[in-house]
């Protein structure tokens, strides 16, 4: 399997000028100012197949979006190795640039006032796609994202989630082989969410494109994405599978169960964390080993009308990726 | 290659074009704005050259040539680097200069050609008419000369688009310098006038420094078949210095770019 | 409405703000200041053709004065209201200054006169600096203050009027914009911003004479450099009072019209 993407030891400083007390506030303080390094990426090493569907997870700041702009070319690292499909990023090949493509979720890049038609055939002319192969794509990928009528209106009058359709649709015009995607569903409503995972998944499968995704949503990533990379603060602290990071950090489920009467407390406690009782309903956790044994007895012991129980979840496993340095 | 960057020009021009609503009342309003200016510029260099013979060495179908060649600037200005350079600052503060350079076509070529408002040119057509009339009430117009003049001016615009490009590539660091276009504008109105009807320091300055001279009085001299070799070599020679300046400060401030944004 | 009482406290209040806005978004002041020096030019190339001749009866020393002149009346009465009104009439938000208790109107004179009071500083040191370079009498313009304030507050009333009512045709006009370059070209040539009025033709002189452009521009710099007097001054005098008052009540005119057809239309 050939190697995509590969990073060593890639680091990014960003100089800052900063007046003395935080206020620039006459002409001369714009002499007198500091210059201050901000590390938004540290050290970092990875590597990635082709076809691959990575996730990237971190907060705020950590040094995602610095990275995916150091992997498109946008931004040059400070210092490390990099290589895209063979190539330095940052020398802006054609070749290179016409491999990839960037969507970033909160800026966009079609024309506000046209159809966004008329954005696809600007994009094929810079692009170099030939008038009739570019409808062919147009017509292909309109199918898969079910989005017939809307590349005819204005853009300007489409709602947050066509117009998401049709970035997408733009940046894959050129069949790139990486892709690189900055929260691209944010603030979408869930029905659209949905549809855009599932166009992603396919789309890699069909095509074996390359993704490399951040999101703030759980739910993009784990349904998109084996693997995963977490940031914190520019610096990597996970880099693999998704199941393994969730078992790494969550060991214990979440169970909810119903009884057709009255429990004690001190009864339900022994088998783990009571986090919520009532008089006919209970939140319990319960720890991983020994699950299976211990609902076992639970349904066994206790008059149980309904009981569910939560998969250990990504969402529950991130926050404790980070946490404990937190409190360092 | 460069039937490629043609093929992307017209893609350019034609989806700035589509972009903008009203586009024959614009062009209306902007050819009845231009002739009512310059109905106005000839009232008005009658009136001077009534008083006085020469002005600088140069008479009234000269000055109004410079009149024209300025209406050109103008347009150009207008049609062309206004609506595209000048959104360069804006680009910076958005962020969306970062799409425009993951594309694959030169980025200087991009950002110069971004946007191009057609209905502008009016201005830009009725300027070479009123040169062309100089000239015939000259007698100077032929095929010879018309050739020299729009040598002369594609050299004049290198210069004068070396320079807003210059001015436009400082907003990647300085965001607020967006007003710097006021300057080009207020050349504009200098450039109507002959060098040579300035005080001898204001002469070397537009000279020299702000190339007023070339850009305007170089094309219209040509026109008249009044230019020397020299001076053509001259115009060539500072053409060819200031879009290489240009391009290595862009170049320039790409790499700046790259090292700050975040 | 407000009563007369209260409008000197508020009268004071607007402009401070104005005076404060300007201060803080200075880049306005660029482009006002750059774009000034034009007149500046045009001294120096009348200055070079008159150093040995009089021509229509200026002196160089008068071409200084003139356009010295042009530059601060042209400067200290520099109207872009047209730009206010179109936006706000075309954006819907001069509801929210139709909703306060005093005229629009009167804001946007406020934001000009805000403004003006910081620029002023910079034009009179400019005009200054100029008349002491060429050896000019300041002595003899300052006796003329005086009357000079009166002819350049009719002035700016007029030039303002003329802008306020081509913004006004933002009511019925989509693009009421493309008319600013026509009344700026006029402005330029028949204000007096490339050769003064004077030296016009006899023939059409008389009749540029009338037009509101000289009688904001040309008529208050001769005012202040002494160019003009006796029966001239109070015919001149006499045109920018007809033209104050025409366009004052043009401008009502337009603006009770104009009104009409904006909340009938609900933009």
């Amino acid at each position: 399997m050939s190697k995509a993407i590969e990073l060593s030891n890639i680091s990014k400083v960003y100089e800052v000028y900063r007046a003395r007390d935080g206020h620039s506030r006459s002409f001369l303080e714009y002499f007198r100012r500091e210059k201050a390094y901000i590390p938004a990426v540290q050290d970092v090493s990875f590597s990635i197949n082709a076809g691959e569907v990575v996730g990237f997870l971190g907060g705020n700041g950590a040094g995602k979006t610095t990275t995916l702009k150091m992997l498109s070319g946008i931004v040059r690292p400070s210092s490390g190795r990099l290589s895209v499909l063979g190539h330095d990023p940052f020398k802006r090949r054609a070749q290179f640039l016409k491999s990839i493509a960037l969507v970033m979720g909160q800026k966009q890049q079609l024309t506000w006032d046209l159809p966004a038609l008329e954005s696809f055939h600007l994009h094929g002319a810079i692009y170099d796609i030939p008038a009739i192969e570019c409808r062919r794509r147009i017509d292909e990928l309109c199918a898969f994202l079910s989005a017939g009528d809307i590349i005819r209106r204005p853009v300007r009058k489409l709602s947050l989630g066509e117009r998401m359709k049709c970035e997408l649709i733009l940046s894959l015009l050129h069949r790139p082989s990486v892709l690189f995607l900055d929260e691209p569903t944010i603030g979408l409503d869930l029905e659209m969410q949905v549809a855009i995972r599932k166009f992603l998944g396919d789309y890699n499968k069909q095509f074996g494109a390359t993704i490399i995704l951040t999101s703030h949503y759980m739910a993009d990533i784990e349904a998109l994405a084996n693997r995963v990379i977490v940031l914190d603060r520019g610096r990597v602290v996970f880099d693999g599978g998704r199941q393994a990071l969730v078992k790494a950090h969550v060991n214990e489920r979440l169970v909810s169960l119903r009884f057709s009467c009255a429990v004690r407390a001190e009864d339900l406690s022994i088998y783990g964390e009571l986090i919520n009782l009532d008089s006919e309903s209970a939140e319990l956790l319960i720890a991983e080993d020994q699950f299976a044994s211990t609902v076992n007895q639970l349904l066994t012991r206790f008059p149980v009308t309904d009981i569910s129980i939560q998969s250990p979840s990504l969402e529950q496993a991130f926050p404790r990726l980070l946490l404990p340095k937190e409190h360092v | 290659m460069m039937l490629r960057t043609l093929k992307v020009l017209f893609a350019l021009i034609r989806h700035s074009m589509l972009a903008e609503l009203e586009f024959r009342i614009n062009a209306l309003t902007n050819a009845l704005n231009t002739v009512v200016g310059m109905l106005l510029a000839l009232y008005f260099l009658d009136a001077m050259f009534s008083e006085i013979g020469m002005l600088g060495g140069w008479n009234l179908y000269q000055v109004l040539a410079l009149f024209g060649v300025a209406l050109i600037l103008e347009g150009l200005l207008e049609v062309w680097l206004f609506p595209s350079l000048h959104a360069l600052s804006e680009q910076v503060r958005t962020g969306d200069l970062d799409y425009l350079l993951v594309r694959p076509v030169d980025s200087q070529f991009l950002v110069s050609c971004s946007k191009i408002s057609l209905w502008e040119m009016p201005r830009v057509l009725i300027g070479a008419a009123v040169v062309i009339y100089a000239m015939y009430s000259e007698g100077a117009l032929g095929p010879g000369n018309l050739m020299a003049f729009v040598g002369l001016m594609v050299v004049g615009v290198a210069i004068f688009y070396s320079l807003f490009l210059i001015t436009c590539t400082l907003s990647i660091w300085f965001v607020k310098i967006g007003d710097v276009w006021i300057i080009s504008y207020t050349l504009m109105e200098i450039a109507r006038f002959p060098v040579t009807a300035f005080p001898q320091t204001v002469r070397t300055v537009l000279t020299f420094l702000v190339p007023v001279y070339f850009v305007s009085n170089v094309p219209v001299s040509a026109a008249m078949g009044l230019v020397e070799w020299q001076v053509v070599v001259g115009a060539v020679c500072f053409a060819v210095a200031f879009l290489g300046l240009s391009r290595v400060f862009w170049l320039f401030a790409l790499r700046s770019y790259s090292s700050a944004s975040s | 409405m407000a009563t007369l009482a209260s409008w000197p406290g508020i009268a004071r209040r607007l402009i401070r703000t104005s005076v404060l806005v300007t201060v803080v978004y200075r880049a306005q002041l660029f482009v006002w200041l750059i774009s000034g020096v034009a007149p500046l030019f045009m001294m120096m190339i009348w200055w070079e053709l008159s150093r040995d001749k009089l021509i229509g009866g200026y002196t160089a020393s008068d071409f200084v004065a003139y356009f010295l002149g042009i530059y601060l009346v042209r400067q200290l009465t520099a109207v872009w209201v047209i730009f206010v009104l179109n936006d706000e009439i075309r954006q819907g938000t001069l509801s929210g200054r139709l909703l306060k208790p005093i005229a629009p109107f009167w804001f946007h004179v406020s934001e000009h006169l805000g403004q003006m009071l910081v620029r002023a500083p910079i034009v009179v040191a400019v005009f200054c600096i100029g008349t002491s370079l060429f050896a000019i009498d300041l002595a003899s313009i300052a006796w003329r203050i005086p009357i000079f304030l009166a002819s350049l507050v009719l002035a700016w009333i007029i030039i303002f009027h003329i802008y306020y009512c081509v913004g006004l045709l933002a009511f019925w006009m989509a693009n009421s914009l493309a008319l600013d370059a026509m009344v700026w070209s006029m402005y330029t040539v028949l204000g007096g911003m490339l050769i003064p009025v004077d030296l016009f033709p006899d023939t059409s002189r008389y009749l540029v004479a009338m037009l509101p452009f000289s009688a904001s521009l040309d008529f208050p710099v001769k005012v202040l450099i002494g160019k003009v007097t006796g029966a001239d001054l109070i015919y001149g005098f006499a045109i920018q009072l007809f033209w104050a008052t025409v366009l004052v009540a043009f401008r009502r005119g337009l603006w009770r019209q104009g009104l009409k057809r904006y909340s009938g239309a609900g933009i």
